[in-house]
């Protein structure tokens, strides 16, 4: 404990999982300008889903994965198509409202289904460690930062290197513009959802196997993205990696130097952030789509 | 002085419009409540009714739900004053309800102040909450301002939770019991009256246009010479303030207060809920909203039961989905479709 | 020379995009001001570093003698530099007559005027001016149900309302029916001469700008490519070439 490098590393195996599911949060918000209240919730779905799997089928989480993540996919252009897509071009109020609506639902049917009680999905190697150059870290949540890199990469290539990503970038970019040439943004909306869904499953799969959760978790994973997203600028996946790492640092940070209160400041100490760069910098820290009311 | 000069815009409709205005109004919206003698005697019947009910014997649990929708009426036009008039959709303003409580408790516990000192002292820390955080966080665009307001609650609930020594942690505190339900009634009612009345006048002030002026184009707002920084804030310490005071008498109602209850997630899903339902930036809507969710929940729920979560969370999506502009503005767009008809009538003779 | 409004090397970029490149400009007192030059020449852009919307990258700007480069631009409304905009803004929730009380002279407030209703004063001078372009029949009506060209009068009366020094009109007469724009232009001569206002002016309509105009200004890619009376800008070659045509 309290070994600096140690807390780093920790701070960036975190920071791999924040990074996953703020990049869901920031495409869809990106795309369809909704910023989805629902999302902390879709990352437990996630990880029930794994939990589930493993407890009744004896499936390892990592093998679920993919299928997960079909899953994911699916969830959220079903999602898209029948709720959220009809809110897209409405005030954002509507939106909020709607996924804040989605998520109370969730937390209550999880709630129904799995109780409050907190679950960890065991698997052959939850006690297992690995090592590296001399520093520890448990074999779950080296999968964690693994996949995540992994599924961070693909992402990337996917937005970046196919057609289909590249009508979603248009379309974030411009919805007139990208409607002239020709790309169908309702089904671009829901390809974008379904993908952000997508990276929040395999998040929530990711994190099952790593630390226990339990249904109230989902407005803190939300806000934990939500502040990596401004902080890093929405858009940008290199911002968003940077920044979900600083969240990741900061909270193993505070949780191993600031004595008994430390683990529990997660949340204001990511606030505070935020609105301290918010103040110097409106545009989070690597710029991007303005912020800010413009006066 | 523009006697000799033609007029621009003479328009057709505009000549509809003049007739519009001098023609008695007709049909249900807009002419029986239209006349705002009428409301006004309205508004004071029913007011007087409510004033002398606790003295004709009604039992406790009637009281308490009454209260509770006053309460409610105070909250959500509260709400709507930031949420609704300046546009700016706060959705962590629970924040001001814990501050206002922990306001009174903390003093209680710590300086020993009798409570009824403490209730002054609560929308004051709900002021000065409001000033520190709204200036940084004001200058948001929408979405960013309401997701960032719901982090300071979430921020404020773990303080709360961690710094134990200070506000007693999970444990909470524990108030001297004060179980006087006539006196709530009239408490609550009171500032119930109060705010609903305040945004009436609100509405008709220069204040309130310039609140309005800001959520339809602030650039626009601020060319025409409005400080739109001290508008949003003005709105945003008055909506926080009174927050924080129904807060503090809340916790004095309850006796106990803990993050858990004093920070709770669903006081911020009813507010957002009830203003949608009446209609959220009208004068009426808040008030109708809280109301009819509340004795609506009372008739089918009875108390807040293990699936509340599921029913709060569907009635949002249904209102959202059927009711964008709530009972109110649904009700004030049929009138105006209505009178606009009527005057498409009219001119095609 | 020491003029009302008075502009010195203004510089405005957007990102790589150089949109003013160190433009002088002035205003006398009472004087009518024309800006032209071709789309996206920097003219709109202009008019909001004139106005403190956009915070200028270089250059200091002066009314009335005082600094007014980095004030808020509700600052620089009340100090009497108003401007309307090329998306006509009205607040469409409002109705008319709110929309130009809003427009008031927030300085001359009476104490505790804000909190109240607007008072007499302010709603007589706002029926004049509505009464003046013929939007008088149109006071209750919500501003949103306005014709295009009725709420571009809207926005004309909001800038004229707090009794301004300088009014800034960005294409004021686009989406106005021709046979009103003459009209227009006789509102506009009749404001300027009651209330002694400066104009600035910005049109693509030749015609009407060099009508009314005391000198003309001419942009082209953020620098001034010619100043001076109507006649003389209007027989330079350089600005037929580049806007005017033959
Ligand atoms: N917000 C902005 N962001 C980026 N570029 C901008 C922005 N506003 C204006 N520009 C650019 O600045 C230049 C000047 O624009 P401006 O609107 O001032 O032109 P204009 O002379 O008013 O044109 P028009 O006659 O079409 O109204 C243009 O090249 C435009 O693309
Ligand atoms: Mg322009």
């Amino acid at each position: 404990m309290g070994q600096l490098s140690q807390v780093v590393l920790d701070g960036i195996v975190l920071g791999g999982f924040y990074a996953l599911i703020a990049q869901g949060l920031s495409l869809v918000f990106g795309v369809m300008g909704v910023l989805n209240l629902a999302h902390g919730e879709c990352v437990l779905i996630g990880a029930y889903l794994a939990w589930t799997a493993q407890h009744y089928l004896g499936i390892d989480p990592l093998v679920a994965l993919p299928v997960i993540m079909v899953l994911g996919f699916g969830f959220g252009w079903v999602l898209c198509k029948t709720l959220v897509g009809r809110v897209v071009e409405r005030p954002p109020l509507m939106s909020l409202l709607l996924t804040f609506g989605i998520g109370a639902v969730a937390q209550g049917v999880l709630l129904r289904l799995f109780s409050s009680t907190p679950r960890v999905t065991t698997t052959s190697y939850s006690d297992d460690v690995v090592n590296v150059f001399g520093l520890t870290i448990p074999t779950p949540r080296a999968f964690m930062l693994l996949g995540a890199v992994v599924i961070l990469v693909l992402t990337w290539a996917l937005l970046n290197r196919t057609r289909v990503g590249r009508s979603i970038q248009a379309a974030a970019q411009n919805k007139a513009a990208a409607r002239v040439v020709g790309i169908d943004i309702g089904a671009v909306y829901a390809i974008a959802f379904g993908i952000g869904i997508a990276l929040v499953f395999a998040g929530g799969t990711l994190l099952g196997s790593a630390q226990g959760f339990y249904p109230f978790l989902g407005p803190l994973l939300t806000m934990k993205a939500f502040a990596i997203v401004v902080l890093g600028g929405v858009g940008r996946m290199t911002g968003t990696v940077l920044a979900a790492m600083v969240i990741g640092l900061i909270e193993t940070m505070l949780a191993s130097y600031v004595p008994s209160v430390g683990t529990g400041l997660g949340i204001a100490a990511a606030f505070i952030l935020v609105v301290l760069v918010l103040v110097v910098r409106p545009n989070g820290i690597s710029g991007g789509k303005q912020v800010t009311a413009g006066v | 002085m523009s006697s000799g000069t033609p007029t621009i815009g003479t328009a057709p409709h505009q000549k509809a419009a003049d007739r519009l205005s001098a023609a008695p109004a007709r049909g249900l919206a807009s002419s029986r409540f239209a006349d705002p003698r009428l409301r006004a005697g309205l508004f004071a019947a029913g007011l007087a009714a409510l004033l002398v009910t606790p003295a004709f014997g009604l039992n406790n649990s009637a009281l308490l739900l009454l209260s509770t929708v006053f309460m409610w009426i105070g909250l959500t036009s509260s709400w709507n004053i930031i949420s609704g008039f300046t546009g700016y959709v706060d959705f962590g303003h629970g924040v001001f309800f814990g501050i206002g409580g922990y306001t009174a408790g903390l003093l209680v516990t710590h300086v020993d102040m009798p409570f009824w000192y403490t209730v002054p002292l609560a929308p004051v820390a709900g002021l000065v909450f409001a000033l520190l955080v709204g200036y940084p966080l004001l200058r948001l665009r929408g979405v960013y301002f309401s997701i960032a307001m719901l982090g300071a609650f979430m921020a404020m609930r773990e303080l709360a939770l961690v710094f134990r020594d200070f506000t007693g942690g999970s444990g909470g505190i524990i108030f001297k019991a004060v179980i006087d339900r006539t006196l709530f009634y009239y408490v609550f009612l009171g500032i119930a009256v109060a705010v609903v009345l305040g945004t009436v006048w609100l509405r008709r002030s220069q204040l309130g246009s310039s609140m309005l002026a800001v959520r339809e184009n602030e650039i626009g707002a601020e060319a025409r010479g409005i400080n739109t920084t001290a508008v949003k804030l003005t709105a945003f310490c008055v909506s926080g303030a009174i927050t924080a005071l129904i807060g503090s008498l809340w916790a004095y109602q309850t006796a106990f207060i803990d993050p858990a209850i004093m920070f709770r997630d669903i006081l911020l899903i009813n507010l957002a809920l009830m203003v949608t339902l009446g209609g959220l930036g009208t004068v009426w809507g808040p008030a109708l909203g809280a109301t009819v969710f509340i004795l609506l929940r009372e008739t089918l729920w009875g108390t807040e039961g293990e699936d509340f979560l599921l029913f709060f969370g569907v009635a949002l999506i249904v209102v959202v989905l059927v009711l964008p502009k709530g009972i109110v503005g649904s009700l004030a767009d049929r009138a105006h479709l209505a009178r606009a008809r009527r005057a498409g009538k009219e001119d095609g003779r | 020379m020491t003029a009302l409004l008075m502009a010195e090397g203004v510089t405005c970029r957007f990102g790589g995009l150089v949109a003013l490149d160190a433009v002088d400009f002035h205003v006398g007192e009472g004087e009518i001001v024309g800006l032209i030059g071709p789309n996206g020449s920097g003219k709109s852009t202009l008019l909001s570093c004139l106005s403190a919307g956009r915070r200028a990258d270089a250059g200091r700007i002066r009314l009335s003698g005082r600094d007014i480069t980095r004030r808020r631009p509700s600052t620089v409304a009340r100090m009497g530099l108003t401007r309307t905009f090329q998306d006509a803004r009205v607040f469409g929730e409002l109705t008319v007559t709110e929309n130009v009380l809003l427009s008031r002279d927030w300085t001359r407030l009476p104490s505790f005027g804000l909190l109240r209703p607007p008072e007499r004063a302010a709603r007589e001078r706002a029926a004049m001016l509505l009464d003046l372009v013929g939007l008088g029949g149109l006071a209750g009506e919500k501003a949103g149900s306005l014709s295009g060209g009725q709420q571009r009068l809207l926005e004309l009366v909001m800038a004229m309302m707090p009794g301004p020094k300088v009014v800034m009109l960005d294409e004021a007469t686009s989406g106005v029916n021709p046979a009103l724009i003459a009209e227009l232009s006789q509102h506009l001569r009749l404001l300027h001469r009651e209330e002694r206002v400066s104009f600035v002016i910005v049109e693509h309509n030749v015609g009407f700008v060099f009508g009314m105009a005391d000198r003309i200004v001419v942009l082209q890619q953020g620098r001034v490519l010619a100043e001076g009376p109507p006649a003389e800008v209007k027989s330079n070659q350089e600005v037929i070439d580049a806007y005017l045509g033959a």
